[in-house]
């Protein structure tokens, strides 16, 4: 029996723009507030334990839809359901204070998680580990590179007690070494957690993902863009779609 | 419900500790700061105004009234100051991050709680220097009051904090605010040094109430308190819950307005 991880239904999320000064304020009386509407009316089931990818391009809203997510943005419409702890990469390496070490961020990123400081101690040692940053650990993060950041904030997500994780470009910056360690750990979390992917390197995502969607112009892409869909599909690879009529977004499975 | 409450008080403590971490990160001298700051200018501003408004020479309680005043201004001044700045400073981890939201502030009231304690060490060694000293029923009682003014002053400083991300005037608003403040509660003065009239009209700030019962507390009977401490408590009480319906109430869009 599968559980549901996340549900997310007619959720919309709009910005208002420029920033506010006495002038907007009096035009905004008189006018409609000028708005950027981010997300448009998404639906979306996530069954718990699947991994996820998110394809789209820069500005599409697949930073936007994970950090509603994660319970950092409010929707303006819409029901959200979430079920299970979220640990949320972001944005990489933000949050970080850089003149603190990574030891020292490893905990405040780990705290804010809402982790015990038991848990915390015990998994320093995976972290440390797996991140392959040895005495690299004890230096300040502002003498990291992005790569550092990115080996740092990923692993602190991935061996925390969250069952939900949200991970926002990644492995975007990381060297292949990293994106091989980064795959068979992911291999690991996927029977454990629910996770949610976001790139726009759509070979990346199969590569990681059971099943990829599309998101494009704050809109879950539909059935004409279909084709679109297909072309970015890297070569070589058979899937199988699979399409829900009433929600008009496919769902791709790579045959394994 | 308790997790919450974990989550809040774990945050707000690994915050604390990330601020006296960071805060003089770069310099030679480091975590000593966090001594020498406070006692910089608790000893400057005593040095200045003793000279000016009379002299240490001629009495000696007056430096004793002068450091009370500062050490709880600064107190109340910087954490207002800090709390006001704490959203904005934060922008990334707020952006980025879920989490309770008013550790922020909390977490910069006991960083200046830090702050004021290395004060009150300075105003024990005044006190044992000029002859004085707490019995531990004063020091309860000081301690109470202290309580109440923290109240106030996050009561005070999360209002503005919130005030300022719906617009971003407050900021400038509270500079100017804290600078009629200054002149409008006896910090340099006391109240026995104003004619009865002005003295008065000061009673309903609630600082000048705090700050006579502090003095006091240290001196013995020197000044006789004009409002009633009831006054204190209800109105710390009130800014506090008012501002915290108000933060509540505007907490969910904070990573929007940032």
């Amino acid at each position: 029996m599968s559980k549901t991880a996340i549900k997310i239904i007619h959720v919309s999320k709009a910005f208002t723009q420029g920033k506010r000064s006495l002038r907007t304020s009096l035009s905004e009386f008189l006018s409609v507030p000028k708005k950027k509407q981010v997300l448009h009316d998404i639906s979306l089931e996530i069954e718990a334990r699947k991994t996820v990818g998110i394809y789209g391009s820069n500005g599409s809203g697949k930073s936007t839809l994970l950090r509603i997510i994660a319970g950092i943005l409010q929707p303006d419409g819409g029901e959200l359901e979430v079920n299970g702890k979220v640990a949320a990469v972001i944005e990489l390496g933000a949050g970080f204070n850089p003149e603190l070490t990574g030891r020292e961020n490893y905990l405040l990123y780990s705290t804010l998680l809402g982790m015990s400081q038991q848990s915390i101690e015990e998994q320093f040692v995976k972290v440390l580990e797996f991140s392959g940053l040895g005495a690299d650990i004890d230096l300040p993060v502002k003498q990291y590179s992005s790569g550092m950041k990115a080996r740092l904030a990923f692993s602190t997500a991935a061996f925390s007690d969250a069952e939900i994780l949200l991970l926002d470009e990644v492995f975007a910056v990381g060297d292949r070494e990293f994106l091989d360690k980064s795959h068979q750990l992911m291999e690991k979390l996927k029977k454990t957690k629910t996770i949610l992917l976001t790139s726009h390197n759509t070979a990346l995502l199969h590569g990681f993902c059971d099943e990829v969607i599309r998101l494009e112009k704050g809109k879950l892409v539909s059935k004409n863009k279909l084709f679109d869909f297909f072309l970015d599909l890297p070569e070589g690879e058979e899937f199988v779609t699979k399409v829900s009529s009433n929600s008009m977004y496919p769902l791709l499975k790579k045959m394994s | 419900m308790p997790d919450s409450y974990r989550r809040f008080w774990q945050a707000t403590l690994v915050f604390l500790r990330r601020d006296l971490q960071t805060r003089y990160a770069s310099s030679v001298l480091g975590p000593l700061w966090i001594v020498l700051y406070p006692l910089a200018l608790v000893v400057i501003t005593v040095a200045v105004f003793s000279f000016v408004f009379g002299g240490p020479a001629e009495s000696p309680t007056y430096a004793l009234h002068v450091i009370i005043g500062f050490v709880h201004w600064l107190f109340f001044s910087q954490s207002i100051l800090k709390i006001v700045y704490v959203f904005p400073n934060n922008e990334s981890l707020i952006k980025n991050h879920q989490f309770p939201l008013l550790s922020l502030p909390a977490s910069a009231l006991f960083s200046r709680l830090v702050d004021y304690l290395v004060g009150f060490v300075i105003l024990l060694l005044a006190m044992t220097v000029l002859g004085h000293s707490f019995s531990l029923g004063t020091f309860l009682t000081f301690a109470l009051l202290l309580a109440m003014q923290m109240v106030f002053q996050f009561g005070l400083g999360l209002f503005f904090a919130t005030l300022n991300l719906l617009v971003r005037d407050a900021q400038y608003l509270v500079e100017i605010l804290l600078q009629i403040w200054f002149y409008a509660t006896p910090v340099i003065y006391t109240l026995a040094m104003l004619p009865s009239s002005v003295a008065n009209l000061l009673a309903v700030n609630p600082l000048t109430t705090l700050f006579s019962s502090y003095r006091q507390l240290v001196l013995g009977n020197t000044e006789t308190i004009s409002s009633n401490l009831s006054w204190v408590v209800v109105l710390s009480l009130l800014v506090f819950i008012g501002s915290l319906w108000f933060f509540g109430k505007n907490k969910h869009q904070f990573a929007e307005l940032l």
